[in-house]
């Protein structure tokens, strides 16, 4: 009995001290939202397809490398390295703008103005198993932002292509 | 050996050290939340509603169980909580390994990953064996409160 009132205790003080650092943490997260899902659940919009064309009727649509180095070479808009800022130190896309998904609220103010002012905008992260590219597109179409471009092979990709790199920091 | 696994000074070392272990893990999964529920995300075994809240409340859980063990109070219950947090991430850790093995055709012993413990990328057969070392050490907590119950002496 004794181990069962110490255990809700513990319990009790962990969810009062969480949601309470949480509240004012410039870290915190909405414990309510879910970023994690598919919008495709929560808005009828949302659609995600793969898509080589250039022509774009959906407004989140994953892109394969020939299409990535398309939309690059040809300065056709803003491309985001949603990665971490060290990773992105160490090489991302030439022209790419540093926008990590777990960072978003300390670059994003400077980017709103380029980015809605920008057709279309292509994002990346990691490798073909990273899903913060995804999650960075949802936030963007959140935010109002309906051309986007998900580059799925991400960094890895691109420079095991040999294709350009640029190293250091925006 | 069971005298010296019992013996006072074994289990005030054993306290200090889960205390270390848990204080530093709370408090890095619990200064970027986003960055550890995307990390439960990647294991695919709790609902996607639910790895917000997951992620702001176990670090705290994990915190306030390493106060327990400094301070002494609630310790039964943060052992309690040590063994079977800790029974409970070797499962997940050992499955989620499991699907990498599937998916990238790899032996046990080659995969690493970021487990979500708050140490970064780890080894992964050296991090299951670090929680079973966390959970019999919550055991063996248990088991000298147990056997001093009614004269505590620590």
């Amino acid at each position: 009995m004794k181990i069962f009132k110490q255990i809700v205790f513990i319990l009790i003080v962990s969810f009062v001290c969480g949601l309470g650092f949480n509240a004012f943490s410039p870290h915190g997260i909405n414990i309510l939202d879910n970023p994690w899902s598919n919008h495709a659940d929560k808005k009828s919009d949302f659609h995600v397809k793969y898509d080589s064309s250039l022509e774009q009727e959906e407004p989140v649509v994953f892109v394969n490398l020939d299409r990535a180095r398309q939309f690059v070479e040809n300065h056709e808009g803003i491309v985001l390295d949603a990665r971490t800022p060290e990773d992105y130190a160490e090489g991302h896309i030439p022209g790419a703008y540093l926008l990590s998904f777990y960072h978003i609220n300390d670059y994003y103010p400077d980017l709103k103005d380029q980015l809605t002012e920008s057709q279309v905008i292509l994002v990346y992260c990691g490798n073909v198993n990273c899903e913060d590219s995804e999650f960075l597109a949802n936030e963007l179409f959140n935010s109002g932002h309906d051309k986007i471009l998900v580059y799925k092979g991400g960094f890895q990709e691109w420079k095991s292509n040999k294709l350009p790199v640029k190293k250091g920091e925006s | 050996m069971k005298r010296l696994l019992l013996h006072p000074l074994m289990v005030w070392v054993c306290r200090l050290g889960v205390a270390a272990v848990l204080l530093y893990a709370g408090i890095q999964k619990a200064w970027m939340p986003l960055e550890f529920a995307r990390l439960l995300k990647e294991y695919h075994i709790l609902p996607d509603h639910v790895l917000n809240l997951t992620a702001v409340v176990l670090p705290w859980v994990e915190i306030i169980c390493g106060l327990c063990f400094l301070s002494g109070l609630w310790l039964m219950g943060a052992a309690v909580f040590l063994t079977s947090m800790n029974t409970a991430f070797v499962f997940a850790i050992a499955y989620r390994a499991w699907l990498i093995m599937s998916a990238a055709n790899t032996g046990f012993f080659d995969v690493s990953f970021d487990c979500g413990c708050g140490f970064g990328v780890v080894y992964i057969p050296a991090k299951i064996l670090e929680n079973l070392v966390l959970a019999a050490t919550g055991l063996l907590i248990l088991l000298s409160r147990c056997k001093n119950r009614g004269h505590d002496q620590y």
